[in-house]
This record gives structure tokens, C-alpha cells and sequence, in this order.
């Protein structure tokens, strides 16, 4: 782990300090939350009082947390983390970010297509195109398991909880013509 | 014995062949999915509460019971294969479990295992039965002041027993309490963090936090590729053995009750149970050196401590309303979902229902133990699933369950919105439990102690004027100084691993 | 208010003359929208009922929950929908009146239709049973002595039980201290362990408390003391002019076809009288009180009036 650590580390200022790509993650993500933190503060300004003590003051501890946090970091490379902590968490490699960023988009799409596309026929869809993506090449097992698992889910939504799903745009289509 | 003869009122409704069913898939999907690494019984419970929503309360609490007893046992399977904990609570299993997998005794673990794990589900629905219903009587009794101290309570255990970094715990627990407050404060009608969205005026809905948080990030790991598995390592050939049975009684009572006291306390889960039971297993035994290296005890003990944890947990959560872990919390949800409002009132006005699930509790105890053993191939077999097929399967339930909780695609959003913060949050070594237990504490203390201040018209002493309030802030000294007390003590031994 | 005085003259001119176009209504399923979870109060009332619409309407009704903000959710995605008479939902008074009264919504009462009123489930004020408070007149002479020493419990800010409880204050002259809760099994447990000292709740919440003897209820709000609870006086009976309580009732889009909505309207009277629902509701302990869509239209103007009132003098959410 200390070679990777060494590997990672990248000069934040010269010579005075050396932090880990996650470290200055951590950091980066600090700031982002404390400055939320004193957004919504402001926000709560407007509530009445009532309604302001809790927020203030989960806020406020919030932000002291964020500051705690980040002077550690700056001082030491963090809170102390246990072994096990760290070993569960796997360097990022640039092949798993652009796999990350990929799932992501994808999710998103398949969320965004579900209103359209209904939600089974998404399904259909999202589960070889998602396992493609991220590097599944079994064709067969792809279309077998995406049958499967919508045939699975209509039988328990559709036929066992008739729970009204956004509907099918080839059900419209068919009822159309 | 009015308790008795409510609890034996259950008995047939929960053999009704319905409820049956529902058990035994519930037990046969949760051994599957503790079995999988990166799933836990959170997890399988929250995804599959929407599946449950149109059954009968009892059908769907008893599928419930399933998964969370199945799902605890399914994380010994990769332990002992593979020294890969399918679930956090596992971990201790893989001392010697693992070992004794490499000395071809892998089929005599996974029998300690589940018999183990039988045994502690069974001690603890029984514990379950005997201890809430007084526990829920003297509930009655609370007070609003009384249930701030309850909150307060909860909320301190969270912060002081977070292993880890305390900043971190904290930060986590902030998250939850600001989560908690969005929507309209119940006391005065003041939206809190709306951002005029009509969909958010009702507040998070604990489902969807719950699913984002404990589906997502496993998602993601598995797309990633995270949790690939060797399957070349997966054998359980190896010849029956005889094996002393007898000897491993005592081991079972001891583990069994310190699962069920941890699993009263809440934020301790079952991984500090199967520690706590595998560590004193080691300290009382005569040869000690055998342990973590291959000793049926240590199975036995670890199994059998976070399997008598399962139900104990639930003693607080339905009494109460207070949620020991995360698993509790999502099980709280689904109470929600069915119309059941924890705490006191669960007792008389759905008396059936909550001794019905704790019947199920039990009989899912013994109905693990059968499925586990006819299924003992096929659930290796599980482990071979491609992960890059699971991960998008997943995501697929998650999106199709969260949107039937409301039948709104906003909640959807916000459910993948709290994955990727869960998902960051993993990755930043910040816990997500005590984000998920001060969603359901944040308020009730808010709640409790500004209905309190109501009543008395302002007055702070009416705050710790009844008796419950006094034995409540005693117990949050204790939480407090504890630790504090444990550091000054000279560190036991932690496991050593092998 | 326009629009619901068209549609009530429209209504009228239907119903002596029905279009042939509208005949074959309807003609694919119809969905209801219910503004709260499933399993709730009226998602139980309205699943229970639309069996028995579909029995006399000749067509199927799907039942969809959206539930959310307190009903603003579910309110909001009827009033917007295609006012084609295939969607129609349950609407609850006071949420679906005082919701726009308090903020701005998606939908105001003019973008509603409404179709019958199905359950009209009067306020009451109740104590536990060791209490010396037997009478309202007893409530009002201890609060006078005791000014702001009774507590009274409530579903939440602006529920009808806070409202009422808003309204008695005013025409009693009394000052009472508020203490919300999340859902009326709370304010009974608060009121039984002796935290809170008066439940506002609906009178079929309390009943089943008040005949086993571990609360008593001293007043219903109602014109004429409900079925379930002729037992009990009614606040007019003991001299305060309070009707008040919270209404279940069916609504379509405004702009629904005259024709469809007296269909719709003439279904749900027809279900109510149904015997097996009759009896079904009765065993579900359901307060049905049917208003046909003149009568419902008329009530709830004249509701919204009052609320709005309310509001303009004193706020009561926000404000503390």
C-alpha cells in the first residue's frame, strides 16, 4: 500500500507538503461540503425560529466537522484509517473512472427512458447494453439473463402486485395501429 | 399471560400457506444474497420491500424475516470458501472458517456454519418474544420528554460506538439529521429545505435513501469489477466427516447471548457480535492456539453470535421505534410502508402482525437450516454469477422499486443522487449507518423535545421530571464514558489474523 | 369559483338531456388517483369503493397511488389531467383546500370538478377517561380559569383537527396550547399516558376508545350525530356552531364533460347504496355521508370561505 501511496502522491505546494490523490480528493470534497454547509445556512436564516434551532446548529457542528477534517488532512494525511479501511478501498485506475463515468451516463439515460420507452422494454435494453459497456462479452448470457430477469420483474409488478408502471411505448405503438 | 395467549393467536397465521411461501423464498433469496460479497441483508431488504407492498402485512414482514436470518448466515459461505466476508458480519467467520476450507474441511465448516447460525436465529426470536412485549408496556409510559431522551440516546451510542474516525461518524450522522429535516416541520408547517419542490414537501421517504445508499455503491463496486471472484477456489468436495456435536452446546449459549445483548445496544451490529463471541471463545478456551487456524469452535461461535443478533435488534426497533442498525431501520421502512407505525401502539392494535413477524422470525431460523442444506451446492454456485450481469440487474430493481414506493420518477433521481453520495462516501472511508439511524433519530428528538417545551409552556425542568427520563440519561452517561473508560484500560487482545 | 358554477348548470342541463356521443362511456380504463400511500385510510376507503363504481359505471378503474406532500402531490396530478373523464381521483378536505390557501400550488379548488362527496368523518374533542371534563362547557370554564393550560393534540398543523380546534377557540374565547403530532395513533397514545390533555381527532379515530371505557368523547362535530356514534353529542347540541371534519370525495379535471361527470356522479351515488358496500363500510368502521357533485361543489366553497378566513385573521402554519 505505502508504494502505491508514494506512486499517487503528487506535490500540493513544494517541499512542504505531499498528499495522496485521495487525500487531496478528500480535501477537495471537505471544502465542497462546508461551503453547502454555509449556503444552507443562510438559507435556514429565513425559517422561523422555531424551526432554525436544529438546522443551525447541525449545520454549524457540520461545518467545524468539515474544518477538523480538513486541518487533519492537511497536518497528517487524514484521520486515522485501519488497515482493513484502507485496503477496502481500491485505488482508482483511469480504466475504472471512464468505467464509472460510463455506467453513470448510461443509468442516467436508462432513467431518463424509462417515461418514453416504458419500463420494461427500458429494462430489455439497459441490462446488455449496461453489461457491454463495461466490458461483458457473453452475446448469449447478456440476451438470456435480460429476458429472464424481464420476464421476472413484469410477472411479480405487472401480474402479482399490479403496480401501474409508466407504459409500454410498443403496447402504444401496437395499440395505435 | 394475555402476552402468551396473543402470541399463540399468531401461530396460525403464520403457517397460512401464503405466508409460507413468502418465508421460504425470503429465506432462499436472503442466503443468495449474503452469500454474494458487497450485498448485505440492508440491501436485499430495501431493494425488495416494493415487491412486498401489496401483500398482506404478515406476507411481506415474513419474507422480510427471511432475508435479514438467510442473508446473515449466506456471508459465512465466501468467508469460509473464498476468506472473502459476503457480509460485514462474516468477518469473524473467516478466522476459522477459512483455514479450515484450506485443510479440505470446507463441507464440515459450512455444517458448523449453518447449524451455528440456526441455533443463534432461534435464541434470538425467542428473546425477541419474551423481552419486547414487557419492553413495549413500559413504553406506554413515555413521555415526550421521555422519547427526547430515547433519541438523544440513540444518536449518542451512534457517535461514541462508530469505529473508525469520530469526525467522520459525525459528518455522517450531520448528513442524516439534515436529510431527516427536509420537509414540512411537523410543528409548525414550516417547509425546511424544499427548495419549493413539491415532491420533497413530504420529506425523504426512508426507502429511497435507504436503497441509494446501500444498493447503489455495491452496484457500482461490482460494475467496476471490484468484487471478482476466483472461481477456481470454489470447492466444497471433501468427504463427510463425524463430528462431535455435543461439544459445540456450550459454545452456542455463550455466543448466543452475547448476540442478543449486543443486538439491544443499539449501533453495535452483527460484526461486533461475532468478534466479541469468537474473541471470548478464544480467551476461555484451554488451548487457544488452535484458534484461527481451522477450529470449529471459532465458526461456531462467530456464526452463531451475529445470527442471535438478528431479531435482538429488532427488540428496540419495534418497542420503541428506535433502529439498533441500519438492517433495523430498513425493516422500520417497511413497517411504514404497511401501515404500522412502530413503538407501543404496534402491540395492541396490530398485536397479530408484530408477534406473527416475530413468529416468522423464528420459523425462518429453522427454515434456513433446511434450505441451507438442500441448497448447499447451488448457493456456491451463486458465487459464479458474472458480476458485470448483477451489477446492471441491480440497478434495474433499485430504479423499478423505488418508483413503485410513489409512483414518481423525482424519487428515482433522488434515490441514484444518495448512490453516488453513498457511493463517495465509501470511497472516503465515511460510514453510512449513522447517516441512515439519525435520519429516524434527527426528528424524533427535534420532534419529542419541542413537543415537550410545548407542554410545559417552555419550562426546562419538565425535561428530566419523570423517572424513565433519569434512567435514559443515565444510560447516555454510560454511552458516553465507556469508551473513554475502555482507552484508559489496557487494549484487549484483538484478533489475531491468519 | 366560475367554473364550479358552470359546471353545476351544466350539470343540471345534462342530466334531463345525455348526449349519445358520451353513451358509451366508458370506453378503456379509468384511472383514480389516490393522494396518499397505499394501504392508507383512503386508499382502503377508495379501493373498497371503486369495485362498486365499476359494478354500476360498466368499466374497470386502476387505482394509482400518488401520494406526497401531504396530498399536494396527488391533488396537483388530477387537477392538470386531460379532463377526458379517464382520469378522476379522491380528494380530502381540508388538505385539498388549505394546501393552496397556504402556499402556491400546481392547482387551486376552480381546477377541480368535483364528483360526490363519499365519507364525511365529523371532528371531535375527547379526554381520557379519568378526566373531570365531562362537558365543552366544562372545557370552556376549566380553560377560562386555566388560560393556555390545556393541551390539545392534533394530526399536524393545519389538519382539520388543528382547525377545529383553531374555530372552537375563537367562538369560545378560550386560549389552548397546540401540540402536534405525526399521526393520530400518537395523539392517543399522548392522551392515554396523560402528556396531552384533549384530543382533537375524527370521531371514528375515537369511538372504538370512548365504548371501552379508556377515553371519553364529548362532542362530534357534525350537523346530526353520526350512525357509528349516536351516543354522542353534537358541539351544535351543546350551543357552538361547528361543523367541521375531514371529507373524502371524488373529483375529475375541470372541463370534464357535463354528461360524463353526471355519469360518474349518478355511479358513485348508485355504489354507495350498494348493500355489500353498505356493509363493507360499516365493518371498515367508515363514516359515509354521499353528496351528490351540486352539493359537493356547494360544500366545499363554502369550506374553502371559512379557511380562508381563518388564515387571513390568524396564520396558523409558519407562523410561530
Amino acid at each position: 500500500m505505502t508504494e502505491t501511496v508514494r506512486r499517487d502522491a503528487l506535490r500540493l505546494t513544494p517541499g512542504i507538503y505531499r498528499m495522496t490523490k485521495r487525500q487531496f480528493a478528500e480535501a477537495g470534497a471537505a471544502v465542497l461540503l462546508a461551503g453547502l454547509c454555509v449556503w444552507l445556512l443562510i438559507e435556514v436564516r429565513t425559517y422561523p425560529s422555531g424551526s432554525q434551532y436544529l438546522p443551525v446548529g447541525v449545520l454549524g457542528l457540520a461545518i467545524l466537522l468539515c474544518l477538523a477534517w480538513l486541518i487533519a488532512l492537511l497536518r497528517k494525511g487524514g484521520p486515522p484509517v485501519s488497515a482493513e479501511e484502507n485496503a477496502a478501498i481500491p485505488a482508482a485506475t483511469p480504466g475504472s473512472v471512464k468505467r464509472l463515468l460510463v455506467l453513470a451516463g448510461l443509468t442516467g439515460a436508462y432513467t431518463v427512458s424509462i417515461p418514453w420507452l416504458g419500463f420494461y422494454t427500458a429494462t430489455f435494453l439497459a441490462i446488455p447494453v449496461i453489461s457491454g459497456a463495461i466490458g461483458y462479452r457473453n452475446l448469449p448470457a447478456m440476451l438470456l439473463s435480460s429476458c429472464v430477469f424481464t420476464v421476472v420483474v413484469y410477472g411479480i409488478f405487472k401480474l402479482f402486485l399490479a403496480v401501474p408502471l409508466p407504459e409500454e411505448l410498443v403496447v402504444r405503438l401496437m395499440g395505435g395501429l | 399471560m394475555v402476552v402468551f395467549n396473543e402470541i399463540l393467536a399468531a401461530v396460525p397465521l403464520v403457517f397460512t400457506v401464503e405466508v409460507f411461501v413468502a418465508m421460504i423464498v425470503g429465506t432462499a433469496i436472503g442466503i443468495a444474497i449474503g452469500a454474494l460479497p458487497g450485498l448485505s441483508a440492508t440491501m436485499g431488504i430495501a431493494v425488495l420491500i416494493p415487491v412486498t407492498f401489496s401483500m398482506s402485512p404478515l406476507t411481506a414482514l415474513g419474507m422480510i424475516a427471511g432475508i435479514y436470518n438467510g442473508a446473515m448466515y449466506g456471508g459465512s459461505i465466501p468467508a469460509i470458501l473464498l476468506r472473502i466476508p459476503g457480509t460485514p458480519a462474516g468477518i469473524a467467520t473467516v478466522f476459522d472458517g477459512y483455514p479450515m476450507a484450506q485443510q479440505g474441511r470446507a463441507r464440515l465448516a459450512l455444517d458448523i456454519s449453518l447449524a451455528s447460525s440456526s441455533i443463534g436465529s432461534l435464541c434470538s426470536a425467542v428473546a425477541l418474544l419474551l423481552l419486547a412485549p414487557p419492553l413495549a408496556m413500559v413504553a406506554l409510559k413515555f413521555g415526550p420528554a421521555d422519547y427526547f431522551w430515547l433519541a438523544v440516546f440513540g444518536l449518542t451510542t451512534i457517535a461514541v460506538l462508530m469505529s473508525g474516525s469520530p469526525v467522520k461518524g459525525l459528518l455522517s450522522a450531520c448528513f442524516g439529521l439534515v436529510v431527516g429535516m427536509i420537509g414540512i416541520d411537523v410543528i409548525n408547517g414550516q417547509p425546511r429545505f424544499t427548495f419549493d419542490i413539491p415532491e420533497l414537501r413530504g420529506g425523504v421517504h426512508i426507502i429511497v435513501l435507504l436503497t441509494g445508499l446501500y444498493a447503489i455503491p455495491p452496484a457500482i463496486d461490482l460494475a467496476l469489477g471490484k468484487l471478482a471472484i476466483d472461481g477456481s477456489k470454489l470447492n466444497i468436495s471433501g468427504k463427510p466427516e463425524k463430528f462431535a456435536w455435543a461439544s459445540l452446546i456450550p459454545v452456542w449459549m455463550k455466543s448466543s447471548v452475547i448476540g442478543i445483548v449486543i443486538g439491544i445496544i443499539p449501533a453495535l451490529g452483527g460484526n461486533v457480535a461475532a468478534l466479541l463471541a469468537w474473541n471470548e471463545q478464544q480467551r476461555s478456551a484451554k488451548d487457544s492456539s488452535r484458534y484461527g487456524k481451522g477450529a470449529p469452535e471459532g465458526v461456531a461461535a462467530a456464526e452463531c453470535a451475529n445470527n442471535a443478533d438478528t431479531a435482538a435488534t429488532l427488540i428496540p426497533a419495534l418497542t420503541l421505534g428506535v433502529p439498533g442498525n441500519a438492517v433495523a431501520a430498513v425493516i422500520l421502512g417497511a413497517l411504514l410502508v404497511h401501515g404500522l407505525r412502530p413503538g407501543p401502539e404496534l402491540f395492541t392494535a396490530n398485536s397479530q402482525i408484530v408477534y406473527g413477524f416475530m413468529l416468522t422470525m423464528l420459523v425462518t431460523a429453522g427454515l434456513m437450516f433446511v434450505i441451507g442444506r438442500l441448497g448447499a451446492r447451488l448457493y456456491v454456485h451463486v458465487l459464479r454469477l458474472p458480476s458485470a450481469l448483477l451489477a446492471p440487474m441491480i440497478i434495474c430493481m433499485t430504479v423499478i422499486g423505488v418508483y413503485s414506493v410513489h409512483n414518481s420518477m423525482f424519487e428515482v433521481g433522488l434515490m441514484l443522487g444518495f448512490g453516488c453520495i453513498g457511493f463517495a462516501m465509501e470511497r472516503m472511508s465515511i460510514p453510512t449507518a449513522p447517516a441512515v439511524l439519525a435520519v429516524i433519530l434527527g426528528p424524533m428528538a427535534e420532534e419529542a423535545l419541542r413537543r415537550a417545551l410545548l407542554i410545559s409552556r417552555g419550562d426546562l425542568f419538565y425535561l428530566v421530571s419523570s423517572p424513565i427520563s433519569w434512567v435514559l440519561l443515565t444510560l447516555i452517561g454510560i454511552a458516553i464514558v465507556t469508551p473513554v473508560w475502555r482507552r484508559l484500560r489496557p487494549q484487549v487482545a484483538s484478533p489475531s489474523q491468519p | 369559483m366560475k367554473t364550479i358554477m358552470s359546471l353545476i348548470a351544466g350539470v343540471a342541463v345534462s342530466v334531463l338531456a345525455v348526449t349519445p356521443v358520451w353513451a358509451d362511456y366508458p370506453e378503456r380504463p379509468i384511472k383514480m388517483i389516490v393522494a396518499y400511500s397505499a394501504g392508507g385510510g383512503t386508499d382502503i376507503a377508495a379501493r373498497t369503493l371503486s369495485q362498486y363504481i365499476e359494478k354500476y359505471l360498466g368499466g374497470t378503474i386502476v387505482v394509482e397511488n400518488k401520494a406526497g406532500a401531504g396530498g399536494e402531490i396527488g391533488f396537483g396530478a388530477l387537477a392538470n389531467a386531460d379532463p377526458d373523464g379517464y382520469t378522476i381521483g379522491f380528494i380530502n378536505s381540508p388538505n385539498v383546500l388549505t394546501i393552496p390557501i397556504e402556499r402556491e400550488t400546481s392547482y387551486t379548488l376552480d381546477d377541480l370538478a368535483p364528483v360526490a362527496n363519499v365519507i364525511y368523518d365529523p371532528g371531535a374533542f375527547s379526554v381520557r377517561a379519568d378526566s373531570e371534563i365531562e362537558t365543552l362547557a366544562d372545557l370552556v370554564e376549566f380553560a377560562k380559569k386555566n388560560p393556555g393550560e390545556v393541551t390539545y393534540g392534533t394530526t399536524g398543523v393545519g389538519s382539520d383537527d388543528h382547525l377545529a380546534a383553531l374555530a372552537f377557540q375563537r367562538q369560545a374565547g378560550i386560549e389552548m396550547t397546540h401540540i402536534p403530532f405525526k399521526g393520530n395513533v400518537d395523539v392517543r397514545a399522548a392522551v392515554l399516558g396523560g402528556h396531552v390533555m384533549l384530543a382533537s381527532m375524527n370521531v371514528s379515530q375515537t369511538i372504538a376508545d370512548h365504548r371501552e371505557g379508556t377515553m371519553r368523547l364529548f362532542g362530534q362535530m357534525s350537523n346530526k350525530r353520526w350512525d357509528g356514534a349516536d351516543e354522542i353529542p353534537t358541539f351544535k347540541e351543546q350551543g357552538f356552531d361547528i361543523i367541521m371534519g375531514s371529507d373524502r370525495g371524488m373529483a375529475a379535471p375541470a372541463g370534464i364533460d357535463p354528461a360524463v361527470l353526471a355519469k360518474l356522479s349518478d355511479a358513485v351515488g348508485k355504489a354507495m347504496a350498494d348493500p355489500e358496500f353498505l356493509a363493507k363500510a360499516k365493518a371498515q368502521n367508515l363514516p359515509i355521508t354521499f353528496m351528490s357533485a351540486e352539493e359537493f361543489a356547494a360544500h366545499l366553497v363554502k369550506l374553502n370561505a371559512s379557511y380562508q378566513k381563518l388564515w387571513d385573521e390568524n396564520p396558523w402554519s409558519g407562523a410561530k
